[in-house]
């Protein structure tokens, strides 16, 4: 079992590896994807095991790339993806791109080290079974047209006032339209918003 | 001697007498005049004087020869013992004219003595011959007169009293009477000749009346006689000058008729009659006349030639003379205008006025006046007139003369000035800027309307006192700057001054002196402009810039949130990782004491690393006054570039710094000029956005342009510029984003116009563009210099 830090902020990793430390985890930290490629290149990759938390917000290579790599290579690490706050696009497409979850920056610790955990117990992969889509699903049901609009508009990355504009009503609105979403599908955060609508989006592709 | 012999006969050749001779010429005349002429020698004057006085028989011709002394004496002495003859004097050449010239002045030597010159004997005989002869034929004709009165004298019945009487009757006749030979020779004459003359009967008989004439006369004299010979001739008298002894002058007027008898033509009665004093009186009334013409022709060439125009007119005013200068001012040719009534000369306008000049004439003179004319080209022309009316012993109106002095053309030049000064009156009038001029004194001498209008002053207020015009409270606000300029010193200020005596405004003053060629001060033209309303435009502008680009501002921030964000979310995370882990290693007493500290400091450090980035961006969108500093440009773009970073360090772009070593300050609003290169660098990073993220080059220049401007270019190799896009670059509102407001570029040209800047666009050769702004080095006049506000 072993933390795999992966940003090129070195503070950062500093602070990731010396939380997973206080966790009583093992950790190794890189300053971009090409050198974990380089660490793990020869390794077996099923006798890779814990997580990769991968900062996607690099500007030599993109998180998403090393994810193709690694999907490639046959790695099955689970990731969990660090994003730009509120950027949401670019987590949408790594969860679709196969990341397990995503965290945003600026990191809540105590929520990292759940995740983390939730990971590596294998709490967050069962959550993404047929009964964790079945409760997304249900929860999205709960939701007037209009709010799964707006739901819609967020998980697609726009801005309230971009909602507004493209559903022709007013920011006030999407705003209040926002928070009776966050109510009805129980989410402490947009991240929230966007992890129930792909799960239930998951669940409608399987479908 | 044998002189006896001649005496038998008017045949008897003639006796020439030789005095002194020489043998020579003896010898030559001897030689030629044998058989013609008797000779006779002297051997001395006593001896010829003997003989003269002895003899009865005189000689006819007397040769003197060159050796005798005194010959003139000689020739005296000779004649006064009655002895009527020609007489030769031979004489050197030298002295022929002098001898000739002493012989007309001398008396009593009678008026057939030539000199003879020596050297020229050849012609001698002749001449001898020839006197001999003319004195026989005159003895022979005396002869004969004195045989007539003989003759006469034994007429009984009292002839001789005829004649008695008829001398007497010519003796006392007022006319003079007097018979000459052909030659002129004066034969006889009564007493009144003798009186016009001025000679007694003696001296004038026998002498050639032309001596009593001057030279000039002599040919007329002898024409006179030639003519009255002529009997065919029709006699006129001649006046001949006659100058006597004295040297007085007469004027005779002389009949000459013919004196004839049997044999002929024996000469000339003349008559004289003295007109000295009809001929003096004609000379003079001669003289007055062409004094008198002399005069006419200066007054007439005056009239001609004087440069003012004369005509006169009868007493209807029809024009009787004009002069030449008349026609000229006129067009008019004297032909055209002489007989014409003046008043249809006279311009229509003032035809009245004319006519009741003309009813009004009562004394000679009237005063002068203009008057309007037409021209004969039709032009009009103007005079000062001077009339002067002439009027008869009776009173009544004979005509009158007018002197006409063109003033046109002066009328022309003032009606020039005045139009010129309507016209800049009329200008100085609708700007609306307050004009005065002031002289030493300070009273006011012309101020425009607006002046007028400002402190409302009449016309009437010209001439006032500055003071008194424009209110105490003012006048003690402007007057140290008049003073200064009435010491000759321009004066440019602003000042805020009443107005209407209350409200105060803001003016622009301008003060110039007015200098006369000798460089006094003669007065002072004020110009002022009011510029309150300015002021207040520059104030809203400067305060509109400030709020437009605090809004810009914020909108930069706010379009840059997420970015923002993603900085500070680094060093956040890192705190909070660390502390979180700090935490829980302290709990299970799993960390030294060495690594505590270590975190703690690493924590410190990107708190710290936190605090700048607010710092930067609560520095960037602070809202305040502008506040011009000199501020280091290299350092404003590397501040720039770092909050730019966040931007391009996510879409890694290269950035190129170039920036100048010794680069002078500028003087500027720092937050401005950030915000300027802000603008700027996220324009360059947008227009990128369709290259791959390592193909994106920033670069970022600073330079020294002309030494008094630092130049900055910003350049990308993005898409550049559309022609489209050029013309409406730094229009507001005008965008080419699909979340901006098109505010950017707009309020960054304004906040380099406002740094007296220039801020420029253009598209690279190769790919992109650049935008490039200069701004004046510190210390620089910044916008509000001028009255700082």
């Amino acid at each position: 079992m072993k933390i795999y830090i992966v940003d090129d902020d070195e503070p950062v990793r500093r602070a990731l590896s010396l939380l997973a430390r206080s966790e009583g985890l093992e950790s190794e930290a890189f300053a971009c994807g090409a050198d974990f490629l380089a660490a793990i290149d020869g390794v077996e990759p099923e006798s890779l095991s814990g997580c990769l938390l991968l900062d996607i917000c690099m500007p030599d290579t993109s998180g998403l790339e090393l994810q193709r790599e690694l999907r490639r290579r046959g790695v099955q690490l689970p990731v969990i993806v660090i994003t730009g706050h509120g950027d949401v696009p670019t987590a949408v497409q790594a969860m679709q791109g196969g990341a397990l979850d995503f965290v945003e920056k600026p990191l809540d610790s105590d929520d990292l080290l759940v995740r983390v955990g939730n990971c590596l117990n294998g709490e967050t992969a069962r959550r993404q079974t047929a009964q964790g889509r079945q409760e997304a699903r249900r929860r999205v049901a709960l939701l007037t047209p209009r709010e799964r609009e707006v739901m819609e508009g967020l998980v697609a990355g726009l801005r309230n006032k971009e909602i507004a504009r493209n559903l022709s009503i007013s920011f006030r609105t999407v705003e209040l339209h926002r928070a009776k979403l966050m109510e009805k599908l129980d989410a402490r955060s947009p991240s929230d918003i966007v992890r129930i609508a792909m799960l239930s989006e998951q669940d409608q592709r399987d479908a | 001697m044998g002189l006896e012999n001649r005496q038998r006969g008017a045949q008897a050749p003639g006796v020439a007498l030789l005095l002194q001779v020489g043998d020579e010429a003896e010898a030559l005349i001897s030689s030629a005049v044998a058989g013609r002429i008797l000779l006779s020698r002297a051997g001395a004057p006593n001896e010829l004087f003997e003989v003269l006085e002895a003899s009865s028989a005189k000689p006819h011709a007397l040769v003197i020869g060159s050796g005798v002394d005194e010959p003139v004496r000689v020739v005296q002495r000779a004649r006064s013992s009655g002895a009527d003859m020609p007489v030769l004097i031979l004489t050197e050449r030298e002295r022929r004219e002098q001898l000739a010239q002493t012989l007309r002045f001398a008396p009593f030597i009678g008026h057939d003595v030539t000199p003879w010159a020596r050297d020229d004997l050849g012609q001698l005989p002749d001449v001898l011959v020839r006197s001999v002869e003319r004195a026989l034929k005159r003895r022979h004709f005396k002869g004969s007169i004195a045989e007539a009165q003989r003759h006469l004298g034994r007429i009984p019945n009292g002839t001789p009293q005829v004649t008695h009487f008829v001398e007497r009757l010519l003796d006392r006749a007022p006319i003079g009477v007097l018979n000459v030979d052909v030659h002129g020779m004066i034969l006889s004459l009564n007493r009144y000749a003798c009186q016009v003359l001025a000679a007694s009967e003696r001296d004038a008989l026998g002498t050639a009346l032309t001596q009593f004439l001057p030279e000039t006369d002599h040919i007329r004299f002898r024409n006179l006689i030639a003519r009255c010979v002529a009997p065919m001739r029709k006699r006129m008298p001649e006046i001949l000058e006659i100058r006597s002894e004295a040297g007085a002058r007469r004027h005779v007027e002389v009949i000459a008729s013919s004196l004839v008898d049997r044999t002929g033509q024996l000469g000339a009665t003349l008559i004289l009659q003295d007109v000295t004093d009809r001929v003096s009186a004609e000379r003079k009334r001669q003289a007055a006349e062409s004094a008198l013409r002399a005069s006419e022709r200066r007054y007439r060439e005056l009239v001609e030639t004087m440069n003012e125009g004369l005509a006169m007119t009868d007493a209807d005013y029809r024009i009787t003379f004009v002069n030449r200068t008349f026609c000229q001012m006129f067009a008019l040719d004297a032909g055209e205008v002489l007989g014409r009534p003046l008043l249809e000369l006279v311009h229509p306008q003032d035809k009245d006025m004319m006519r009741e000049r003309i009813a009004a004439r009562s004394s000679c003179a009237s005063p002068s006046f203009e008057t309007a004319w037409t021209g004969g080209d039709g032009r009009i022309l103007y005079t000062l007139t001077s009339p002067r009316h002439f009027f008869d012993e009776q009173g009544t109106f004979t005509g009158c003369l007018g002197v006409f002095t063109d003033i046109t053309e002066r009328r022309r030049v003032a009606e020039e000035l005045r139009q010129s000064e309507a016209q800049l009156r009329l200008v100085t009038d609708a700007i609306p800027v307050l004009i005065v001029y002031l002289d030493r004194a300070q009273r006011l001498r012309f101020f425009n309307r607006a002046f007028a209008e400002w402190y409302g002053l009449k016309d009437s207020s010209k001439g006032a006192m500055l003071g008194d015009a424009i209110g105490r409270a003012t006048y003690d606000k402007v007057q140290p700057l008049i003073d200064a300029a009435l010491e000759g010193e321009p004066i440019e200020c602003e000042l805020a001054i009443g107005f209407r005596g209350q409200v105060s405004r803001d003016v622009r003053c301008s003060l110039i002196p007015d200098l006369d060629h000798e460089a006094r001060v003669r007065g002072i033209v004020a110009v002022i402009t009011d510029i309150t309303e300015r002021k207040r435009i520059e104030q809203w502008e400067r305060q509109h810039l400030l709020e437009l680009s605090h809004v810009s501002r914020v909108t930069t921030i706010g379009q840059m949130s997420s970015q923002i964000a993603h900085e500070l979310s680094q060093p956040l995370t890192a705190i909070n990782g660390l502390s979180t882990a700090l935490v829980k290693l302290l709990e299970s007493d799993a960390a030294s004491r060495d690594e505590v500290g270590e975190t703690l400091r690493e924590i410190s450090g990107q708190a710290k690393r936190a605090r700048e980035i607010v710092i930067r961006l609560r520095d960037f969108v602070r809202r305040s006054e502008i506040r011009y500093i000199a501020i280091d440009m290299n350092e404003t773009i590397r501040t720039v570039v770092r909050l730019a970073n966040i931007e391009a360090r996510h879409q890694g772009i290269r950035v190129e710094l170039a920036l100048s070593g010794d680069l002078p300050e500028v003087s500027a609003d720092r937050v401005l000029i950030e915000q300027v290169l802000l603008n700027l660098v996220r324009n360059a990073v947008d227009a990128m956005e369709a290259l791959p993220g390592d193909a994106r080059h920033l670069r970022i220049a600073s330079e020294v342009s002309d030494g008094t401007r630092v130049r900055v270019s910003v350049t990308d190799n993005g898409t550049g510029l559309t022609d489209e896009l050029i013309p409406n670059l730094f229009e507001p509102f005008f965008t080419t984003k699909d979340d901006g407001m098109g505010m950017g570029l707009a309020i960054t040209r304004s906040i380099i116009q406002a740094h007296d800047g220039v801020l420029e666009a253009h598209n690279n050769p190769d790919a992109g563009a650049t935008f490039r702004f200069t701004l004046p080095t510190a210390p620089a006049p910044g916008p509000s210099a001028n009255g700082d506000g």
